[in-house]
């Protein structure tokens, strides 16, 4: 039985690799406490979905291991499941059954079911209860599925890339429901999106990864305020490589004369670095950033 | 789960591969076995034999034709078509007729195309028609019908543990009829399960011989249905007879109510006499189960035509007694893709064959020849497992040295 | 929540159940349509003939209708599943795997069977006014093996669909084919298979482990 200090979802030592080559990732290891909001971010391929298959007993991990509730995910049992919900890329739902027809059928499973949740929902989507999923919109379809995790009532929500399809009035609906669902209800999430942005004010925590590594794990609160990107004029030619020899500075870039770059450092320490590399900066200033900002400082433009 | 997942994969591919290869290997590579044609001739009192053989160009074939010494079984002399064609004067009575090569008589016997007609018959049994679900009821013809042509049968017979007669038209039982042969099979002694009634059912014929039936006391009966009558007779056999399949002869000399074969493999014709007397086929072996038979009758002899897989026999029997006049016999030459395959396959699996109409898994003998293959297939599949880090070698490697070819396709294709 | 699921199943497959109930009623009324003829043209006498000394059951129009209805069954039920990755819904549901299939192909196969019964039912009523009984099981015994066939294929084609490489659907569909060209090796005869009897549940039960295993293979990822 899972205790209050205990984790909702815990892992440990998570390998994975594209069959025999490229690692996804190596010894990754996390927890996810009871009540947080976890954001999972990287570009498209560095193992976000696959993370999500390996947490959903989808995928069987080359090494490690993962437990949800303090159960092995590869032995879940059933009641254990039924404390999560599980939103599939694409917002996948059954695409035969109407609107009524899949409430109706989940609500069988789960016994904290919540009928008006889905309905308050499915009110806002102007189409009848006997529409068939397969007819609706994407941004239609994704209102059932939040709609669907809603009535479940569910401990934890892992929803992989929420974002995907959606136009911003969806996206930006998803999201205030979600948030103030979660933190009503005290849930914990884990979630994945490729539209950071949209994370920005729903996301307690985060993992940042890149192709076969984890660039940071966090809080945004502490990513915000540790993570700062510096801007000055440059009158050289060549910029010398600051990123060089473990120094701290991350992903700079000279454009014309602007120079952009990322830390986790102090003020002082960038002007340290640039002295030692004889640069002369002027206007060197910390700019203020979004979420998406320190993720792109993070992992790069390309 | 998925240990049992690989194991059934693995195990019905066997199944499949060990039916499907070498049926698809025997049709890539059709054996082309032509019989010889034979037939016994009363000029010569030898049989002739016609062999087929490729001549080479475009796919022709000629005959090469010999007669056959009865005393030491071999070919003698060699003959040409038209040569043949005069030594079997009842076989070729209308080439020769046409050509005015017809010979008035042979042995003082007329030789005119009538006469030849009149006397001959065929008969023929195939193993497919006897090993086959044969339904237990048997349609009776009217033996005597009113109006003399043969009418199609009206009423069946059905034998469970005792006779019932049903009515074919309202699918009702008759009470009287039933009651009538019912009393008639009592009378006789008959006694239930029949093991056999065979008759043949058709208006295709100029008389009708009715059944007949082999009962639970290997018993041999005669029954015909005259004038909606029931006649029954039970026909003595000697003792050291035990019949095991009956045939029934409707032929234009009326001579014979059929055929009997016994499980001792001797053959009986049944003479359409008073005693229904039982004349031995001299010198004939025949397993109607296994074997295929054709008799035709003629004017001289009856050339009884037995074959199975292996050879043929055929024997030339005196028209009078069916006493034994001479024999030949052509073994069919070993099949070369047999030799191959048996190297290759280390057994099959055949869901049908031609001798029987029934569908179920037939195994063949294994073929110890495999081994060296089998060997082989297994250091292959030995280096395999070792490059892929594959797990339970020995297992793959038994059961690849046991089932060869057919094991070995399946453990490389399926990689967990 | 078996009720659930039933339903689930349902709603996938009722398309095909009603269609395929209309069309085995509309064919078996064809093929009595087709005795019917025979009896007033050539008498009943012939039909019994027909059936005891040709092997002509005067079904054979049926042949391969139970076929076609399991693989359109299996195809209709197991490929919503399949289509972007839904069956991670339905391995989702808080129930028992093994259960969870067992239950799908269970409502597959029981709808297969009502399809399959009425038919069957519709023939052996008919049958049963023309023919004796010996003669009626003798029909029932050679249709066997065709519904035997539908069942198979139409388990077979679940554990194709639910198999997540192309590979192995592949593997698997070709043992479905070769199982069922067992099913159909002899058309010729009456009552053929009748010394397979005991072999056919071997045949319910490759497929439905080929099936599990399948779905054992989806959560390790094995997929393309």
């Amino acid at each position: 039985m899972l205790n209050n200090q205990e984790p909702v979802i815990s892992v440990k030592n998570l390998t994975q690799r594209y069959g025999k080559g490229r690692i996804i990732y190596q010894d990754l290891s996390f927890d996810v406490p009871k009540g947080r909001i976890l954001g999972l971010l990287g570009k498209n391929g560095t193992g976000k979905t696959t993370t999500i298959n390996i947490l959903m007993g989808y995928l069987k991990p080359q090494a490690g291991e993962c437990r949800i509730f303090g159960e092995s995910i590869t032995e879940m049992r059933p009641e254990t499941r039924a404390r999560i919900a599980l939103l599939i890329e694409g917002h996948v739902q059954y695409a035969f059954m109407t609107i009524e027809q899949i409430e109706r059928f989940y609500s069988h499973f789960y016994p904290k079911w919540n009928k008006d949740a889905y309905y308050e929902l499915m009110h806002k989507l102007h189409v009848s209860p006997n529409q068939h999923i397969s007819t609706m919109s994407c941004g239609q379809r994704s209102q059932v599925a939040l709609g669907l995790i809603l009535a479940q009532n569910a401990d934890l929500l892992v929803l992989d890339d929420f974002s995907l399809g959606l136009d911003p009035g969806y996206r930006r609906l998803f999201v205030e429901y979600l948030q103030e669902y979660a933190k009503a209800e005290d849930k914990t999430v884990f979630m994945t999106s490729h539209i950071i942005q949209d994370l920005e004010r729903l996301i307690d925590d985060c993992i940042i990864m890149d192709y076969g590594r984890i660039l940071t794990q966090t809080s945004v609160r502490d990513l915000m305020r540790d993570f700062a990107r510096y801007t000055f004029t440059f009158d050289g030619d060549n910029l010398p490589d600051l990123s060089e020899n473990e120094s701290g500075i991350i992903n700079p870039s000279l454009i014309k004369n602007e120079v952009e770059l990322y830390t986790f450092k102090s003020r002082e320490y960038v002007d340290k670095v640039l002295a030692e590399n004889g640069i002369k900066a002027t206007n060197l200033e910390r700019r203020d950033m979004s979420l998406e900002d320190a993720f792109i400082g993070l992992t790069g433009k390309y | 789960m998925k240990q049992l997942y690989y194991i059934t994969l693995t195990l019905l591919a066997i199944v499949l591969l060990s039916w499907l290869l070498p049926w698809l290997v025997s049709l890539c590579f059709p054996q082309n076995n032509s019989d010889p044609f034979v037939g016994y001739s009363p000029v010569n009192d030898r049989f002739i034999v016609s062999i087929p053989t490729p001549t080479g160009v475009n796919n022709d074939i000629e005959f090469v034709i010999h007669d056959v010494d009865p005393s030491t079984g071999e070919f003698d002399n060699r003959y040409t078509t038209e040569q043949r064609d005069s030594l079997l004067p009842e076989i070729f009575a209308n080439v020769l007729s046409s050509q005015g090569n017809m010979p008035d008589s042979i042995k003082g016997v007329e030789m005119s195309m009538m006469n030849i007609r009149r006397n001959r018959w065929m008969f023929s049994s195939l193993p497919r028609n006897i090993n086959r679900d044969i339904p237990e009821i048997y349609p009776l013809m009217e033996s005597m019908p009113a109006r003399f042509d043969l009418e199609n049968p009206k009423v069946a017979l059905y034998m469970p543990g005792h006779v019932e007669v049903i009515d074919m038209e309202s699918n009702c039982i008759d009470s009287a009829k039933t009651k009538r042969f019912g009393k008639m099979f009592a009378d006789r002694g008959f006694k239930f399960p029949a093991r056999e009634a065979v008759a043949n059912v058709t208006t295709r014929k100029a008389y009708d011989n009715g059944y007949l039936l082999i009962d639970a006391n290997n018993d041999l009966y005669h029954l015909k249905m005259q004038v909606n009558r029931p006649s029954m007779s039970r026909i003595d056999r000697q003792a050291d007879i035990t019949p095991r399949h009956v045939f029934v002869l409707e032929n234009g000399d009326r001579a014979h109510y059929g055929i009997v074969t016994t499980e001792e493999g001797r053959t009986f014709a049944i003479a359409r006499d008073d005693n229904y007397s039982l004349i031995e086929l001299d010198s004939i072996k025949f397993d109607p189960e296994k074997q295929r038979m054709s008799i035709l009758k003629g004017l001289f002899v009856w050339t009884v035509k037995v074959s199975d897989d292996e050879k043929i026999v055929w024997t030339a029997l005196n028209n009078d007694d069916c006493s034994y006049i001479t024999s030949y016999t052509y073994v069919y030459p070993a099949n070369k893709l047999d030799g191959i395959t048996s190297w290759i396959f280390p057994f099959s699996i055949h869901f049908t064959t031609s001798t029987d109409m029934f569908v179920y898994p037939r195994l063949s003998h294994y073929s110890w020849h495999s081994i060296f293959i089998n060997t082989i297939l297994c250091l292959i599949l030995f280096i395999l497992i070792k490059k892929r880090n594959q797990k339970c070698l020995l297992p793959k490697i038994l059961v690849t040295l046991c089932f060869g070819i057919f094991a070995f396709i399946p453990l490389v294709l399926i990689k967990r | 929540m078996y009720r659930a699921l039933l339903y689930k199943e349902w709603l996938k497959t009722r398309r095909v159940f009603y269609a395929a109930i209309i069309i085995s009623v509309i064919m078996a009324v064809y093929a009595i349509l087709n005795m019917n003829s025979v009896i007033e043209t050539f008498g009943v006498g012939s039909l019994w003939l027909n059936m005891i000394q040709k092997d002509v059951s005067m079904v054979s129009i049926l042949t391969y209708l139970p076929l076609i209805t399991g693989l359109a069954m299996g195809i209709a039920q197991m490929t919503p599943e399949m289509s972007h990755k839904r069956l991670k819904l339905t391995l989702h549901l808080p129930y028992p795997t093994n259960k969870l299939v067992l239950l799908m192909l269970a409502t597959g196969l029981l709808q297969l069977l009502v399809i399959f019964a009425v038919q069957l039912l519709i023939i052996v009523i008919y049958d049963a006014q023309i023919i004796p009984a010996h003669l009626v099981s003798r029909v029932v015994l050679t249709t066997l093996p065709w519904y035997v066939a539908g069942f198979c294929a139409y388990m077979f084609a679940a554990a194709v669909c639910l198999e997540g490489t192309w590979f192995m659907r592949i593997i698997i569909s070709l043992l479905g084919c070769g199982v069922l060209l067992i099913l159909f090796k002899r058309d010729d005869a009456m009552a053929a298979y009748n010394s397979m009897l005991i072999l056919f549940p071997v045949l319910f039960i490759i497929p439905t482990i080929l099936s599990l295993g399948s779905i054992y293979r989806f959560k390790e990822g094995l997929q393309d």
